[in-house]
């Protein structure tokens, strides 16, 4: 009987090694008929299952600054006493249905609040106040009528030049640049966009326009009566032989902001070019008015493939007028108090991206500078003209390595080094030690 | 011994795991694909070779998604596509396989025995509209090709429409074969196939691409002598991680004995 035992078990295990051999089956039919109903049932079920997509990513990562309790936008300033810290700096899961003309989007974000950049944080040994927020929630409708159309209603990314709707989980370096981070914070916005895209078999299919209505002030509530218009007009293609690969794109933004205070400082005074000052509008009509947002921008991205792997570079520049506060340009998620400083701005980026051909390496650098009042430069920048640390230009330089490990798993290695404009403000007339190293691991599914 | 035995079963089946292949992609290469597989496994009892279609751009995504281990493809790789192969830390590998010369059919019935690349792209840009445009009889022509995820319908809008839009009338088949069977049996029927898909329940048309001066039927020989101008290569793109796998079956494609499959299955050879 064992022997018999072991004969079977050799008998099936060759079965399921090498796979059976087709088998002279005899079915009726009502063997047949509960056969085909079971696999109708099951095609069925897979139909509705395949209009289902969740992904995912959470990055988690180690960072060193230079100085203890150092501000921050490499993921949010340090704590007082700290300058390394392990944080989790995204922990995302993305829910698609879709259907022939809709699409729904969900996305979650568990987040530590506390590391917002701009936000202060406490010395309170409280635990980590993660919270769910939501990123994207949206529904995309297709015009049944004519293809070309899409209308997009909810919150979403702002279609305002190239980083700011490239996803953190396939950027090559750890955040954005400093000015998006200032002027479209989140990146997302409550609004609605339309679409014009011709279909993959026409010519015109490289052309993509975007324009749409949004409240303004990101993922917050809206605050005022008035809103924002973005509109964005995007050419992608490549060459024949599939060896370059480009994309232009120009951007508009047109807003305003509530302004809640009598006095509005707007033009600057350079009578003495030595000693500017911001000129203030006193005037109780101030309040409730609305003072300009206006960016223009301009984005160019192509890559190469040659012997030596792909190569990518990447850049962007954005100029116009920001509404914000003396110590901040930050478009503001919240009716603003206090004194209006409406500047007159100018940023940009540059990436150098190298995937090395056949390892799993990626070499990066990145420029990027942000200069929230173009006006003015250096120690014309002092307390006494009225200005403040809203109006400070910083540069930033990063070089870094990434590790592709797998299609799901990267590490990143990377280097920030910061510079800020020496001004005649206490605390800024030096160049603060504020360089930030980041070890990053991402997962994504 | 018993355990000796389970262990060598264990091993076997890690074995053959290893070796299993599943390659997907291009309508156009998967009865050439399909054939070579069944010659290899028979020659390699341990080999298990599954052999899909769905388009160049399925089988490609499929790759990218880490869903299928060889993609087949009848146009050459995106950059995008590449780059987003190399987004999981790999990279990939090309070959090419064979060559095809791409038929434009019609119903048998039809008088019309040969075109013009212009007469081609005015009628599948919807310039031409019927048959008595082109020397035929007084026939609506009914224009078929393939869906956008397919390479041949991209290698046809590039080489033969020199880029232009296809008209809107133009109606998206999801395989070759559908636009076989729709040209045999729709009398104003014309399309655009792999010569290994034509058979005689449809009439292969002879095309000039010098505006007339010479027209040139589609043929291994001809398209061999380079004489009949739509004909492109034929791509197995896999991951360079996973060539140990791969390369024994793509070696037997490029030997002598592969190439002669390549022919016989109605595609042209490398060499």
């Amino acid at each position: 009987m064992k022997k018999l035992n072991i004969k079977i078990l050799l008998i099936l295990l060759t079965l399921a090694t090498f796979g059976a051999n087709a088998q002279n089956v005899t079915l009726n039919d009502s063997t047949f008929n509960d056969l085909s109903g079971r696999v109708a049932k099951a095609e069925g079920d897979l139909t509705f299952l395949k209009k289902i997509k969740i992904n995912g990513w959470i990055q988690a990562q180690y960072q060193h600054i230079d100085t203890l309790g150092a501000a921050s936008v490499a993921g949010g300033n340090f704590q007082p006493f700290s300058d390394s810290r392990m944080i989790l700096r995204r922990g995302r899961i993305k829910f698609t249905y879709e259907q022939a003309y809709a699409q729904y989007v969900l996305q979650l974000d568990v987040v530590d609040p506390t590391l917002t950049p701009g936000t202060s944080v406490g010395t309170s040994s409280s635990a980590i106040p993660f919270a769910v927020n939501v990123r994207d929630f949206y529904m995309k409708i297709n015009a049944p009528f004519w293809n070309p159309l899409t209308l997009t209603v909810g919150m979403q990314n702002r279609p305002f030049g190239f980083e700011v709707s490239q996803s953190s989980q396939v950027r090559e370096t750890p955040e954005r640049s400093r000015f998006v981070q200032s002027l479209l914070p989140n990146e997302r916005d409550l609004g609605a966009m339309v679409t014009l895209q011709a279909p993959k078999t026409s010519p015109l299919h490289v052309f993509k326009i975007n324009a749409g209505i949004f409240n303004g002030p990101g993922i917050a509530r809206e605050f005022d009566a008035r809103k924002d218009f973005i509109g964005q007009v995007t050419l992608n293609s490549s060459t024949k032989n599939e060896r370059i690969q480009y994309g232009l794109g120009v951007s508009y933004y047109n807003g305003s902001v509530l302004q809640t205070d009598s006095t509005v400082y707007s033009g600057i005074d350079m009578t003495n070019s030595a000693t500017p000052n911001f000129i203030a509008n006193k005037n109780g009509s101030n309040i409730g008015d609305y003072a300009k947002r206006t960016y223009y921008g301009v984005d160019a991205q192509v890559s190469f493939d040659h012997g030596l792997g792909i190569t990518t570079l990447r850049a962007e520049y954005v100029a116009g007028t920001q509404p914000g506060v003396a110590s901040s340009s930050r478009s503001s998620e919240f009716a603003p108090v206090g004194k209006a400083y409406v500047r007159n701005f100018n940023a940009g980026y540059f990436y150098f991206i190298h995937k090395i051909a056949n390892l799993p390496f990626q070499l990066v650098y990145k420029y990027d500078v942000y200069d929230p009042n173009s006006k003015v430069a250096g120690y014309q920048i002092n307390s006494a003209g009225k200005f403040g640390t809203g109006d400070i230009k910083y540069t930033t330089n990063g070089i870094g390595v990434n590790y592709l490990a797998s299609a799901n798993l990267k590490f990143m290695f990377y280097y920030d080094m910061i510079t800020n404009e020496t001004v005649g403000i206490s605390g800024y007339n030096y160049d603060k030690s504020d360089n930030v190293f980041t070890a990053r691991m991402q997962f994504r599914f | 011994m018993k355990k000796i035995i389970l262990a060598f079963t264990f091993v076997a089946a890690v074995f053959n795991a290893a070796i299993a292949q599943k390659i997907k992609g291009s309508d156009t290469v998967l009865p050439l694909a399909q054939k070579e597989a069944e010659v290899y496994m028979k020659k390699n009892k341990a080999a298990r070779i599954t052999v899909t279609g769905g388009g160049s751009g399925v089988g490609i995504s499929s790759l990218i998604d880490n869903t299928t281990d060889v993609a087949m493809s009848s146009r050459k790789m995106k950059l995008s596509e590449k780059m987003k192969v190399n987004d999981g830390g790999v990279s990939s590998a090309e070959v090419v396989i064979a060559f095809d010369a791409l038929a434009v059919i019609v119903n048998p019935a039809n008088k019309v025995d040969q075109l013009t690349r212009e007469q081609l792209e005015g009628i599948y840009t919807g310039k031409i509209k019927n048959w008595n445009q082109v020397g035929g009889e007084n026939t609506p022509i009914v224009v078929y090709g393939r869906e956008s995820s397919s390479g041949t319908f991209d290698f046809f809008k590039e080489h033969v429409l020199n880029n232009k839009n296809y008209a809107a009338s133009v109606m998206s088949m999801p395989a070759t074969g559908a636009i076989v069977q729709s040209v045999s049996q729709t009398k104003g029927a014309i399309g655009y196939v792999g010569l290994a898909y034509v058979e005689n329940n449809v009439k292969a048309l002879s095309v000039s691409f010098n505006k007339g001066k010479n027209f040139v039927a589609p043929s291994i020989a001809t398209a061999k002598n380079k004489t009949y101008p739509i004909v492109r290569p034929l791509y197995f793109y896999y991951l360079t991680s996973a060539s140990k796998i791969i390369k024994p079956f793509v070696d037997f494609i490029l030997s002598s004995e592969g190439q002669t499959i390549v022919t016989k299955e109605g595609f042209v050879s490398l060499n």
